[in-house]
């Protein structure tokens, strides 16, 4: 069964010289597990990957249930001088909310997920 | 332990609103209010303006940001502290004299210098961005290094009543004022970690109180439109209540401000500032009461030997044009617009083409929108000039064209030994006194 991330998750884009930052956080700490399993860098580059270049780093803060995604811009991307509409990339967190992820059939039933989650995968 | 500090952060970019500032002053009984309104490009330019006479070197905004703001910080004895000096903070010194005299008031202002360092860092060094010499990418224009929170310290410590500083880390901002007040020694790494996570959470101001969060439905927020800015009481042993002023707009709980903890953070165990090396994988968020959330468990470790710095360098020029097609095959005539663009530029300019909105085969409406970027001006101005063209010689039904161009500073990292910098104070105003 899929979701999109949006239905368990919250994030934030943020840029710091040739990185952009993306943090996915858990809604409930519950789901912390599943965002760890599912935002692989196959996945994330799948909805990223006009913006990312070079590998995926993922690093954890358990406290606050959040993972914080780090990877290279290119080099005729950067803040001052990108051709995109969004130079700063801060559109990449919704963006990336918009991925379908696995959810486990144990934690969709915790949570009473079904009929939301057949929603999502029907769009 | 000692009694705590109250510290707000009245803006978080150069263009925030104006009036929530004024609010906290009235309201808000704080210590210190900070005005956070310098981004890696904006010093960038202001240096470049007062370069050429085009303009001040300091933020075009702060005459306006501080006019509604001097007579309230004088009435309730706040002291502001802010980084909107840009590149001229001497320059934004004298002007806020003559603005507080203007009013009857003669506070005492510190300017900040020290932090332009174009004279003295290594033109050959590569580049974080690309392993490349800095000099290669073009024309350096500006470089300033982040300074750290002890450059404000002596004001402060002076009693200065308004400090303007350039390029300060935005934290350091924060950092500064509450080590002040509560006695902090500067060695203690524990605490300037714990005075950098306050100004971590705060230096974007609306943005750990409900602004740049609200998705209706999902995370909704409260009167968006009269967002209240954050205020930290800050305890002597380093932890913090961030919140807000009743009666504002927004939200403070624990998911507006993990979204902040987490923004822009590259490493989580190493947030480095002029002053230490934040360890954020132990902060506790906890909730203290409405729209107040407790904030705890920052680590420190030795601050970085070297400082960064921000190198401006002309990066050639930009030309962006718009066009919008509606109604059936309005995505379609978008594409062939953008096609012809494209072919008429040919290898003058690098060009992006995007097609934007929600346009199907049989309806709706669409905006194609070209970018593109060279050395010269002229091949900005040629994007500007073929999207213009479009009206007639495009696609059938083309309206609403917009272009713009403009050269280009890009933004380039290195660092710079301590050594090499040298800050100083410039007390302006005490003439007045």
């Amino acid at each position: 069964m899929n979701v999109l991330l949006h239905e368990i998750a919250h994030a934030r884009a943020g840029d710091k010289g040739n990185l952009n930052t993306v943090s996915v956080i858990a809604r409930e700490p519950r789901w912390y597990p599943v965002l760890r399993e599912a935002l692989t860098p196959d996945r994330v580059r799948g909805a990223l990957a006009d913006r990312m270049r070079g590998p995926l780093t993922v690093h954890r803060l358990d406290t606050v249930h959040a993972l914080v995604l780090v990877f290279a811009r290119s080099s005729e991307d950067t803040v001052t001088t990108s051709l995109h509409v969004d130079t700063h990339g801060k559109t990449l967190a919704s963006l990336l909310l918009g991925t379908e992820i696995p959810l486990p059939p144990e934690a969709g039933a915790q949570a009473g997920f079904w009929s939301r989650a057949s929603t999502a995968s029907s769009r | 332990m000692s009694v705590g500090v109250r510290i707000g952060c009245g803006a978080g970019f150069a263009g925030d609103r104006i009036e929530p500032a004024v609010d906290l002053v009235e309201r808000g009984e704080l210590d210190t209010l900070v005005l956070e309104c310098l981004g890696e490009r904006t010093v960038s330019l202001a240096a470049l303006r007062a370069g050429d006479g085009s303009g001040p070197g300091y933020d075009p905004l702060l005459r306006r940001r501080l006019l509604p703001l001097l007579e309230p910080l004088a009435r309730h004895g706040t002291r502001l502290v802010t980084n909107a000096g840009a590149a001229d903070p001497v320059g934004a010194a004298r002007m806020v004299r003559e603005l507080a005299r203007a009013e009857g008031l003669s506070p005492r202002i510190a300017a900040v210098t020290g932090d332009d360092v174009l004279d003295r860092i290594d033109r050959s060094a590569p580049a974080w961005e690309d392993g490349l010499p800095l000099e290669s990418h073009g024309e350096l224009v500006s470089a300033h290094a982040y300074l750290g929170a002890e450059t404000l310290l002596p004001a402060l410590r002076g009693g200065a009543d308004i400090v303007i500083a350039g390029r300060a880390a935005d934290p350091s901002l924060f950092l500064a004022p509450l080590s002040e007040r509560l006695g902090w020694d500067p060695d203690d790494e524990e605490l300037a970690a714990s005075g950098t996570l306050v100004g971590h959470l705060l230096e974007c101001a609306g943005q750990v109180s409900g602004g740049y969060f609200a998705d209706p439905g999902v995370k909704d927020v409260p009167d968006l439109a009269n967002l209240g800015f954050p205020i930290a009481e800050v305890d002597g042993d380093g932890s913090a209540v961030i919140t807000k002023l009743p009666g504002t707009g927004g939200r403070v709980d624990g998911m507006t401000v993990a979204e902040q903890l987490t923004y822009e953070v590259t490493d989580p165990a190493a947030y480095l500032t002029p002053d230490v090396s934040l360890d954020m994988r132990g902060v506790e968020l906890s909730r203290a009461g409405a729209d107040r959330v407790r904030v705890a468990g920052a680590r420190g470790r030795p601050r970085p030997d070297r400082l960064k710095v921000s190198v401006g360098y002309r990066a050639g020029f930009r030309g962006e044009g718009e066009i919008s097609y509606a109604g059936p095959g309005a995505a379609a005539r978008a594409r062939l617009a953008g096609e012809v663009v494209r072919e008429r530029l040919g290898d003058r300019v690098r060009t992006r083409v995007d097609v934007l909105g929600d346009a199907t085969e049989v309806s709706g409406e669409c905006r194609l929108r070209v970018a593109g970027t060279g050395p010269d001006r002229a091949g900005a101005e040629a994007v500007e000039e073929e999207v213009t063209a479009l009206y007639t010689c495009g696609p059938a039904g083309g309206g609403g064209a917009r272009t713009r161009s403009t050269e280009v500073i890009g933004i380039l990292s290195t660092t710079v030994g301590r050594d090499l910098v040298e800050p100083g104070i410039t007390h302006v105003g005490e003439e007045t006194r």
